[in-house]
């Protein structure tokens, strides 16, 4: 591994962007994501991530039900290990459709383990966790996928990575054998092309059902 | 006899030309690589506008009733449609405050910051915390690659008491002791 040409990363970075979205199951626990992934281990139980899914269901102002198939979240989570899941969902507060957004999750100058979470457009970082690895070695990026083409669910989207090296420069693409973009579905038929066209590893694009 | 022409070239060229030939060596041999300071939007394209204009908390606040509707449809969801706690009497505990406040009740949560207007408002938000004891597990969690999907016997909910709203999921095997510090908890019972 060589940890001066990024195959560690002390942060990571995405711009990704929705084209569209819908899933008409999610009010039953269906869910559609474009995300990012910073792992911490090899087991792929310590990792922080962050992206926007699809789908809204609450009460109105009015106090009535009110439910969208395809009203995009931010959300952001992490993990330490077996039974410590965490997961922030945005009300309703999302990216408008093929507009690219960003999000960081990196250390902030200094290898200590603490990584923060920091929306492209935020002057400072949104939530920091501590007790994390100082570094990573498996940056993924993709959709994440649980409903079926049945329900009428559709995906579209992309996201181009970046890596922080560890001498605190930062680069697009994520270089190295140990860093390169992974996709992650459970469901199918999937269109995935990695790495996204015009863009080098650490980038995907991605579409449900189909291409 | 060829004629002994001496060219004197211009210090600015001769220093121009030394330094591209040091430039091209040395991207040969360390490799060139461009090194923004940080990373850029793709340029020409639209960005997304950041939701700056805050989050609106309206409507009547939910009932105590309502809130555990939502943690019951919540626990079902996660495969525990009976949650009850160690003695398996179906219990859920529910503490009023902001959602700042839950959200740093987290482990390992450093720092919960109101970066942007629109972020303030939302952490200022009214929430329902409700702890409830199960058999959870949340298959439709956003996961890496190879991860488990997450597990857990407590089910922490962080609900906006308003919309109804979860802005928080947890799954741990105990309570997360900075929940005590948000108040007094009130018990309720639930069908189960």
């Amino acid at each position: 591994m060589n940890e001066a040409k990024g195959e560690a990363a002390y942060g990571a970075y995405a711009n990704m962007e929705l084209f569209y979205g819908r899933t008409p199951w999610y009010y039953k626990g269906d869910r559609q994501n474009g995300e990012f992934w910073v792992d911490m281990n090899e087991t792929n139980t310590r990792w922080i991530e962050g992206g926007a899914y699809v789908g809204y269901y609450g009460l109105n102002n009015s106090g009535s039900p009110f439910y969208s198939e395809t009203t995009p979240n931010y959300f952001y989570a992490r993990s330490y290990g077996p039974e410590t899941y965490a997961e922030f969902d945005y009300p309703g507060i999302g990216p408008a459709y093929g507009a690219w957004y960003g999000l960081y999750i990196a250390e902030q100058g200094v290898a200590n383990g603490n990584w923060c979470v920091q929306w492209a457009w935020d002057p400072s970082p949104t939530a920091c966790y501590n007790a994390f690895p100082k570094k990573s070695e498996q940056l993924q990026t993709g959709l994440e996928y649980v409903t079926t083409p049945g329900t009428g669910a559709e995906f579209n989207g992309r996201s181009v990575g970046w890596t922080e090296w560890n001498n605190w420069t930062w680069h697009e693409g994520w270089y190295g054998a140990y860093a390169k973009a992974h996709v992650r579905y459970d469901g199918s038929p999937l269109c995935i092309v990695a790495p996204a066209p015009g863009y080098t590893y650490g980038s995907v694009a991605f579409s449900d059902p189909g291409c | 006899m060829k004629p002994n022409i001496k060219r004197k070239w211009p210090f600015g060229v001769v220093l121009l030309c030394a330094l591209v030939a040091l430039g091209i060596t040395a991207n040969a041999v360390f490799g060139g690589t461009t090194q923004p300071t940080q990373p850029a939007e793709p340029a020409g394209e639209v960005q997304a506008t950041p939701p700056a204009t805050g989050y609106v908390q309206s409507g009547p606040r939910l009932t105590q009733t309502q809130i555990e509707e939502v943690a019951q449809q919540e626990a079902a969801r996660a495969g525990d449609a009976t949650p009850g706690d160690a003695t398996d009497k179906a219990t859920m505990t529910t503490v009023n405050t902001s959602l700042q406040a839950a959200a740093e009740a987290a482990p390992h949560t450093t720092a919960i910051h109101a970066s942007s207007p629109g972020m303030e408002a939302l952490l200022k938000s009214e929430v329902v915390v409700v702890v409830m004891h199960g058999q959870f597990r949340f298959s439709s969690a956003p996961v890496p690659k190879g991860a488990p999907a997450p597990t857990g016997t407590v089910m922490t909910l962080t609900i906006d008491s308003h919309s109804g709203w979860v802005d928080q999921r947890e799954l741990t095997t105990s309570e997360a002791p900075g929940l005590k510090a948000l108040g007094t908890p009130a018990l309720a019972e639930v069908a189960g």
